[in-house]
Parts: C-alpha cells; sequence; structure tokens
C-alpha cells in the first residue's frame, strides 16, 4: 500500500503517531512529502515591489530560497527517522507550489492508495483542496489544538 | 488644448504605471510619459531640464540612501540585527512578533522604509522560515511598519525629503508638527498586528542565535566599522535637518565615507552595489518630475488642489483635506505622483498661502501612511492578485485588505488629528 503523508515539519510525531494507529505501516510504503508554499514568497515580492526599481537583490533571494529548502531537508530528515521505526519503506521528496495541488498531483503521478493530511480545529486551505480535488482517499488526521 | 492634451498623457502614463503591460518597468513609462509631453509641446526642453535639474537634493538622496543600504547588507548589519531580534525574543513567537515590530520601525527611521521594505523584509522572511514559524504575520509586521515609521525623520522616506524641500522646514518645525503623529502611528500599529496575530504568533522556537549572528557577521572589524559610519551618518542627517543642510549632499557623503571603509577593509562587492543600486528609479523619478511640469504649467494641478481645497478655511480642515487626498491618490497609483502632484498644486496657486503649510503636512502623512491600506495602490494589488492566482498560488486578498482596513485608517485618524493640533 502506498502512502502519501503530507509533512509540515511541525506536527510530524503526532501525525505519524496516529497513522500508525490507524493504517498498518509494516508492509506500507511511506512517501513522505514536504510543499514548499508558493503563496508567502509570492506575497514578499509584492510587499518588497518598489516602482521603478529592478527585481529584487539576486543574493537575498538565493538565501531566501536556501533556508525555506534547508527548512524542508530537516523537515523531512526528522519525519523520515520516526517513520523507518515503523516501516521500511520510506520515501522523501519535497516540491514547491501550492501544497493542495503539489499533493494531489504527486498522487497522481504515483499513483498512491491513500493520501493523509493534518489539519487544525477549522480546515486550513490545503487540507480543503485535497478534500476536494485528491484523486483517491484521503485521510484527514484533525487536532483540535492548533499550536 | 494643451491641457487636454497633457492631462491626457498623464493619465494615460500612471495607468502604464499601475497597469505594467508586457511587464514594463513604471521608469520606462514614465520615460516615455515624458518623452511625450517634450514632443507635443506640453513643456519645453528647457522647462524639462529644469524640472529635474531642480530635484538634484532628491536624486543625491536617493543615490545615498541605496548606496548606504548596500554597504550595511555587505557586512550583515540586517542578518545581525535580525539575529538580535530573534534573540531577545527567548523563544517566544509572540515577543518576536513585537522585536520585528520595533526593529522595522527602527530601520526605517533611520535607513528609510526602502531599506526595510526591500532588505529586511526578506532577511526576517528567511530567519523565521528557519525557526519554523508562519511567517505572514512577520512578513505583515515588516511591511505595514515601513509604512507607518517612515513619517518620524525626513530621512525615513525619500517624499518626505521632497515636502521638506519644498516647505523648507527646519528638523524643529518638522517634529512639531510630525513626531508625535509618527509615534501614534507606530503604536497604534503595533498594537492591531500584535492582537490580529495574537493567536498565530503563539509558538515556541529554539535558535542558536549566537550562531545565527556570528554567521551574519563573517568579518567583525568591518561590521564595527560600518555600524559606526551607520551612526555618525544618523547624527548627520539629524545635524543636518536641524540646520537645513541639502540632505542629499550628506546622504552622498556618508555613503561615500562608507564606501571608502569597505574597500579598505576589503569588504566590497561589486554584487551588493549593483544588486542594491537601480538606475531606473532615476529614470522614473526624473520622468514623473517632468510629466507633473508639464500638467502644472497647464494648469491642472493648481485646478485639481484648488477644487479639493473649496471648502477649506482653516488648518484644521487644510490638514485633513491634505491627508485625504493624499490617502486617496497614494492608494490608487502610488505615493510618488500623489505627492508630487499636491505639491504642484499647492505651490501653483490652489492653496493659498496661508493654508499651504498644514496642507503639505497633512499630505505627507496621507503619503507615508496611507499606503498600508493597499501596499502598492489598489489597482496594482488587483492585478498582481490576477497574475498569481494565473499562476496558480493561492493567496489570499482578503488577509491584506483585512489588515490594511485595519490599520490604515486607525493611524490616519490618529495622525490627523494631532497634526491638526499642532497647528492649534
Amino acid at each position: 500500500m502506498k502512502i502519501l503523508v503530507l509533512i509540515d515539519g511541525l506536527h510530524t510525531r503526532e501525525m505519524l503517531a496516529a497513522l500508525e494507529r490507524l493504517v498498518e505501516l509494516r508492509r506500507a510504503h511511506l512517501i513522505l512529502a514536504y510543499v514548499r508554499g508558493t503563496g508567502p514568497r509570492a506575497s514578499l515580492e509584492m510587499l518588497r515591489r518598489r516602482p521603478g526599481r529592478h527585481s529584487s537583490p539576486p543574493h537575498l533571494d538565493r538565501r531566501l530560497h536556501e533556508a525555506e529548502v534547508t527548512v524542508g531537508d530537516d523537515a523531512l530528515a526528522e519525519a523520515e527517522a520516526i517513520a523507518r521505526a515503523t516501516t521500511a519503506g520510506v520515501e522523501t521528496v519535497q516540491v514547491a507550489g501550492d501544497p493542495g495541488r503539489a499533493v494531489c498531483d504527486l498522487a497522481r503521478t504515483r499513483g498512491v492508495d491513500l493520501i493523509v493530511v493534518r489539519s487544525g480545529p477549522r480546515l486550513g486551505p490545503a487540507a480543503r483542496f485535497v478534500a476536494d480535488h485528491a484523486p483517491g482517499p484521503v485521510l484527514l488526521l484533525r487536532s483540535h489544538v492548533d499550536r | 488644448m494643451h491641457a487636454a492634451l497633457a492631462a491626457l498623457i498623464f493619465a494615460i502614463t500612471l495607468a502604464c504605471v499601475v497597469i505594467r503591460p508586457w511587464h514594463l518597468n513604471e521608469a520606462w513609462s514614465a520615460a516615455g510619459g515624458a518623452l511625450l509631453m517634450v514632443l507635443t509641446g506640453a513643456i519645453t526642453p528647457q522647462s524639462a531640464a529644469q524640472a529635474i535639474g531642480g530635484e538634484w537634493n532628491l536624486f543625491l538622496f536617493f543615490l545615498g540612501l541605496m548606496l548606504t543600504a548596500a554597504v550595511a547588507d555587505m557586512v550583515g548589519f540586517f542578518d545581525w540585527a535580525a539575529a538580535m531580534a530573534v534573540a531577545a525574543a527567548r523563544g517566544s513567537g509572540r515577543q518576536l512578533l513585537f522585536n520585528v515590530l520595533m526593529l522595522g520601525a527602527l530601520v526605517t527611521i533611520f535607513l528609510s522604509n526602502d531599506a526595510t521594505a526591500i532588505i529586511l523584509t526578506p532577511v526576517v522572511y528567511s530567519i523565521v522560515t528557519r525557526l519554523r514559524l508562519r511567517v505572514m504575520p512577520y512578513l505583515f509586521a515588516v511591511s505595514f511598519m515601513a509604512n507607518a515609521a517612515s513619517m518620524t525623520l525626513p530621512i525615513s522616506n525619500p517624499i518626505n525629503v521632497l515636502t521638506g524641500d519644498r516647505l523648507r522646514a527646519s528638523l524643529e518645525v518638522y517634529e512639531s508638527h510630525l513626531l508625535a503623529a509618527s509615534v501614534c502611528a507606530i503604536a497604534i500599529t503595533t498594537l492591531v498586528l500584535m492582537a490580529v496575530f495574537w493567536r498565530t504568533t503563539n509558538r515556541s522556537f529554539t535558535c542558536d542565535w549566537r550562531s545565527v549572528a556570528a554567521s551574519a557577521v563573517t568579518d567583525r572589524r568591518s561590521f564595527v566599522a560600518v555600524v559606526t559610519g551607520l551612526v555618525i551618518l544618523a547624527g548627520g542627517y539629524v545635524v543636518g535637518s536641524a540646520l537645513l543642510w541639502p540632505l542629499g549632499v550628506i546622504a552622498m557623503v556618508g555613503a561615500g565615507g562608507l564606501l571608502i571603509t569597505a574597500s579598505v577593509l576589503r569588504r566590497f562587492s561589486r554584487t551588493h552595489i549593483s544588486a542594491h543600486v537601480s538606475p531606473t528609479l532615476f529614470v522614473y523619478i526624473a520622468g514623473l518630475f517632468v510629466i507633473v511640469r508639464s500638467i502644472q504649467d497647464a494648469g491642472l494641478t493648481a485646478d485639481l488642489v484648488s477644487g479639493a481645497m473649496a471648502q477649506v478655511s482653516d488648518s484644521a480642515s487644510a490638514v485633513v483635506t491634505g491627508v485625504l487626498s493624499s490617502a486617496v491618490l497614494s492608494n490608487t497609483v502610488n505615493n510618488l505622483p500623489a505627492l508630487l502632484v499636491l505639491i504642484s498644486g499647492a505651490q501653483s496657486g490652489g492653496v493659498d498661502a496661508a493654508l499651504r503649510v498644514p496642507f503639505l503636512f497633512g499630505a505627507l502623512a496621507g503619503a507615508d501612511l496611507g499606503p498600508n491600506l493597499t501596499p502598492v495602490g489598489a489597482l496594482s494589488t488587483m492585478l498582481w492578485l490576477v497574475i498569481v492566482r494565473r499562476r496558480g498560488i493561492e493567496v489570499s486578498a482578503w488577509d491584506f485588505l483585512r489588515l490594511g482596513a485595519l490599520v490604515a485608517p486607525l493611524t490616519l485618524i490618529g495622525s490627523t488629528f494631532l497634526i491638526v493640533l499642532s497647528f492649534r
């Protein structure tokens, strides 16, 4: 069974613990996905825009990109370490884009059997999009506390 | 005929500046509009040259600001400042939000709102991302504070220099009318953002801020030298403002000193200079000066402003009219052309001499604080939202507008009240 799990770097341990209670993971193949959302970067570019100026300094953009990729790598490394305790089949993937769309696209191309997303007390935009557009079953792990 | 043609070219130019057809830089739209004004005879080449040459102080100030920001970035000043804000937060996301707001205010006050928006914002973004905190509250904090604090000193926003040149106001006069209003704007912005993001920023983080600060400052000697230079330059601005020295000259002398310091200490980087200095900005400003002079010569700016001032009879209503007209225009197009038009109108007879000063101080406040309603002007914001949606990027327009709809009116009302009081 191929399971795609959307990792956000903040609730990894509780997500995987909850998943382990609900699904037999020993024979499952986990695809841990981290999506670098492009919304905040687009907002940053808009707020920095100044008429008449050329585009933002390249070295600052590089640093932004490095920060985002590093956080993604760290989050996936942490998730992989936790997941390997319960299953041998673990794969990590980091992509950029809108989180909801990226997860649905990944699920489609990898032919996953189940998508797992986490949500706080209210459904976030990514969870809502996946619930509406996923190509297969979706497991929504809902927390009543939004830390 | 001249007036109608000048008005048409002005309107088309502004539309191109806002809409940016074919992703055209605003500078080329402004340059094109200026050229059309000259070719159609709306302005003579001599008047156009005079319109540009007469603003040498503002050009030098912009250049000095950009060079200063470039040198500060070269030695890691902004990264270090952000690391200090993180250290002082002691692991609290809420405290970090407050620290970022205060940092944004300080950088804006002494290095201008452009330095805050262009350099500090991505630095804060990077550091907050690494802390695994939600980025948007901190992004908004820096952006909104860049406008809220931009009225504090004449150097805090280049458009203040523009107005200051016209008013020939000493630092004492400037602060007597605007300091309280500016502090009020900073306080309101801080309170509103802390309240709105109180829950969202209720997260803790761990961070080895010492290693973050150490990685920001790779050469301590250069860092100390440049920061010392920045402090001296800040003092120079304050003294210069008090004595009515041209701030552009002070900015260039200061920037020159910093560049020499960086070169001597082998920290000079052409990459940083070319990244931070935008030659197209000067083309944009020069184009706007020519265009506004053209419509001024046609009597349009005086008519526009006198229309707005029709019911104004005292300093209080002059301030209010200045604030409202400037804030509305700044949100429709952009604050620089908006303020240029209002200054031009006020100086060419659209405002009684006795009411000119309160009107212009009000216009300055509107141009500095008004952009918090829609960060790049209403039309540009809408177009930006259309473009990012086409790229499949989901951004909540309501987040911007909701926050702006809270912050901007409150800061404008509070500041206007205090500026009115200052004229009694």
